[in-house]
């Protein structure tokens, strides 16, 4: 990813930007669903968090860090829409699932986001999904790591109570 | 229900792909055009002035929703009011070896939110970045200044568990900026740790309803760091804050309650004789569950999770040698997890391990919490390599298989269930001996798709439909703990005894040295 990195900033490389954006692209979507409720916010997170980095992307000094940095702006974006419907008073509510081409993953992933607080669901994503450690995600957050580990217990805790024995599927 | 279980499924469901929503899909599209075209403008003016083009600002894209006619309002009405004049009321205990706090909140009052500034840090620490309230002057980040804060919100969903410290060395009260404050220094033993964060300070604002809270690490003093928190300002931010409900507080007390008890049932149960297998054994842990479940709970199933159950094929494991050996000369670093940080130090030039300071502990299987036993100053260890088969004998590919089975001691027992170990050891600095990511779990693993990097998802790989996998993986023993030893197929948490009591989901192999 480093010389992608490279190529998109030394060289204003659009394709090696995009490229950068698609192997992201799930990191970034997760991250986006597990802040926001409504598709149409997760939408504009998307769009925003790509162009951000589009524009910033020369103020990175270590392309080593390119993911934690991107990782960021998508949080920052994602707490800045957040901040916008709240002084507009928008309602949160507003089913991700059930939109047409959801799969049964898609399906499977906003239950288990939608039966967590937003709190514990950032962490979980990072943890599980990025493969931060806690001392990581509480730089990214801005929280003490004790924090990061006891929201992580809580949030194991909150989705083991919730998981009924009708799910069925037992890989791990 | 099974904690452990739950993990993993949490875990896959995580890790899989998610489609794109449309609505997202074309947002994402649009960026790009705007991308390439900008792209385009930039090189074409490069090559016109040698300078780049000035970029014209871009218009945020967002749209403005009309706003909700009426928003929800919070029911509080079940949450007894205190008769307070501030934003609560705090109880603060001081024990022999800690602190506790208690705190009393005004549901009358509308919690609110801070923001931080910080007027003093001393010379020589370095803001980890603009955003970030963390101070480190070594680049370790395990010391330093680290600034927070709880709000009342924080304060009644059990925040202030936060607060509470043990192992206190002293306690100082007085006033900072009119307000009253904790200065807490801890206890520790520096040759268990060698950055820590050893003191902090707590500013406490009844008026408004937050505590601001100052960590200091072991490389600045307490003076210093009382410097630092006098330089703080809290600015009282217009968020909207709510108050948790009272009814999800106590659900989640009641949760935790029922977890506990299901832990210790769990541990007193103990590992049934049958579940544990020899090296060259053939079992398969997937299917064998999926029977014993739908045979205990099959009739309450629905007719689509009776059919998850019973097209279970799972996946054919066997542990085919166990070798202990001296040297991990001739396998290569990017086979280990870490190398250059956590198994390097520990090695010697021939690629042997160095001896290394034990301590050992009681496990706390008993409820509680685990106490030291005794140190030993030179340990010797060596590598335990284990060559595992694993056969995927379903027709569908097993994403993220965790093919990484945990190194653990059983007590044997002639007649009964076997028990679990009652100590556990650590290196007495972990930061400094430490080569596994977590007790017993492999430091190698020769079939990664990480193989070389940093990733959380080292030890995970995905299983082919079909597709038969040989791999091995080291693991780190004391020379003097071989006997005993297990390989736990997720049996790391002693939750063996799952699904209401009924079934055993963990699976052992014997493993002989």
């Amino acid at each position: 990813m480093k010389h992608l990195v490279t190529k998109a900033q030394k060289e204003h490389d659009a394709d090696a930007f995009i490229e950068l954006m698609e192997r992201n692209r799930q990191s970034m979507l997760k991250i986006a669903m597990a802040y926001l409720s409504n598709e149409q916010d997760v939408a504009d997170a998307m769009q925003e968090s790509i162009l951000t980095c589009y524009e910033k992307l020369h103020t990175l000094k270590q392309p080593q860090y390119f993911k934690t940095w991107l990782i960021r702006i998508v949080i920052n974006e994602c707490k800045d829409i957040l901040r916008q419907n709240r002084e507009l008073a928008l309602p949160e509510e507003f089913a991700l699932q059930g939109t047409v081409n959801s799969s049964y993953g898609d399906i499977e992933f906003m239950e288990l986001l939608n039966s967590l607080e937003e709190k514990y669901r950032i962490v979980l994503i990072l943890y599980y999904v990025e493969g931060f450690r806690t001392k990581e995600i509480a730089d990214l957050l801005d929280m003490n790591e004790h924090t990061v580990k006891s929201r992580l217990v809580r949030a194991r805790e909150k989705f083991a109570a919730q998981h009924q024995i009708k799910e069925g599927a037992i890989y791990g | 229900m099974d904690k452990k279980y739950a993990d993993k499924e949490m875990k896959r469901i995580l890790r899989q792909s998610l489609s794109t929503p449309p609505q997202t899909e074309q947002k994402i599209q649009e960026a790009y055009t705007y991308i390439r075209r900008d792209a385009a403008m930039q090189s074409q003016f490069a090559k016109n002035t040698q300078n780049g083009s000035p970029r014209a600002g871009r218009k945020k894209t967002r749209r403005w929703m009309v706003p909700a006619a009426a928003a929800a309002v919070l029911a509080l009405s079940s949450i007894t009011v205190a008769a307070l004049s501030g934003a609560f009321t705090k109880t603060f205990e001081q024990t022999e070896n800690g602190v506790s706090y208690q705190f009393e909140v005004n549901y009358e009052l509308k919690p609110v939110d801070v923001e931080i500034t910080a007027a003093y840090i001393p010379e020589g620490y370095e803001q980890m970045d603009s955003a970030s309230l963390k101070w480190c002057a070594d680049g370790s980040w395990q010391n330093g200044i680290s600034l927070g804060y709880l709000n009342s919100a924080s304060l009644a969903n059990q925040g202030a568990e936060l607060l509470n410290e043990e192992n206190v060395k002293s306690v100082e009260k007085t006033t900072i900026n009119g307000q009253e404050a904790h200065l807490i220094t801890r206890n520790y033993d520096p040759e268990t740790v060698n950055n820590i964060f050893d003191k902090c300070i707590y500013i406490f604002n009844e008026t408004h309803g937050y505590v601001g809270i100052i960590w200091g690490g072991n490389d600045l003093t307490m003076e210093e760091l009382k410097k630092v928190a006098e330089g703080i300002s809290y600015t009282v931010t217009d968020s909207d804050l709510e108050y948790p409900e009272e009814k999800d507080l106590a659900a989640e007390s009641e949760q935790m309650e029922e977890w506990n008890q299901q832990e210790q049932a769990s541990i007193s149960y103990g590992v049934p004789q049958e579940y544990i297998y020899s090296t060259g054994t053939v079992f398969n842990r997937y299917q064998d569950i999926a029977q014993a479940v739908t045979a205990a709970y099959g009739d309450t199933f629905d007719e689509e999770t009776s059919s998850v159950f019973a097209a279970e094929k799972g996946v054919e494991i066997s542990v085919e040698s166990v070798e202990l050996i001296d040297s991990a000369a001739d396998f290569p670093a990017e086979g280990f997890f870490d190398y250059d940080a956590k198994i390097a130090p520990q090695l010697n030039e021939d690629g042997t391990i160095r001896d290394y300071p034990r301590v050992t502990y009681t496990a706390g299987t008993d409820g509680n919490e685990a106490q030291e036993l005794s140190r030993d100053e030179a340990v010797g260890r060596k590598f335990l390599k284990v060559t595992i088969n694993a056969k995927n004998m379903s027709d569908e590919t097993i994403d993220f298989w965790a093919g990484e089975p945990r190194l653990t001691y059983l007590n044997p027992s002639k007649e009964g269930n076997y028990s679990y170990a009652d100590t556990n050891t650590m290196p007495l600095n972990s930061q400094e001996y430490g080569m596994e990511g977590d007790i017993g779990s492999p430091i190698y693993f020769d079939a990664s798709p990480y193989a070389g990097e940093l990733n959380g998802h080292f030890f995970f790989r995905d299983l082919a439909a079909g597709e038969s996998l040989t791999y091995t993986l080291l693991y780190v023993v004391d020379e003097d703990r071989l006997e005993n030893l297990y390989l736990a197929f997720d049996g790391v948490y002693y939750e063996g005894l799952a699904w209401d009591g009924n079934i055993f989901y963990d699976r052992y192999v014997k493993l002989e040295v």
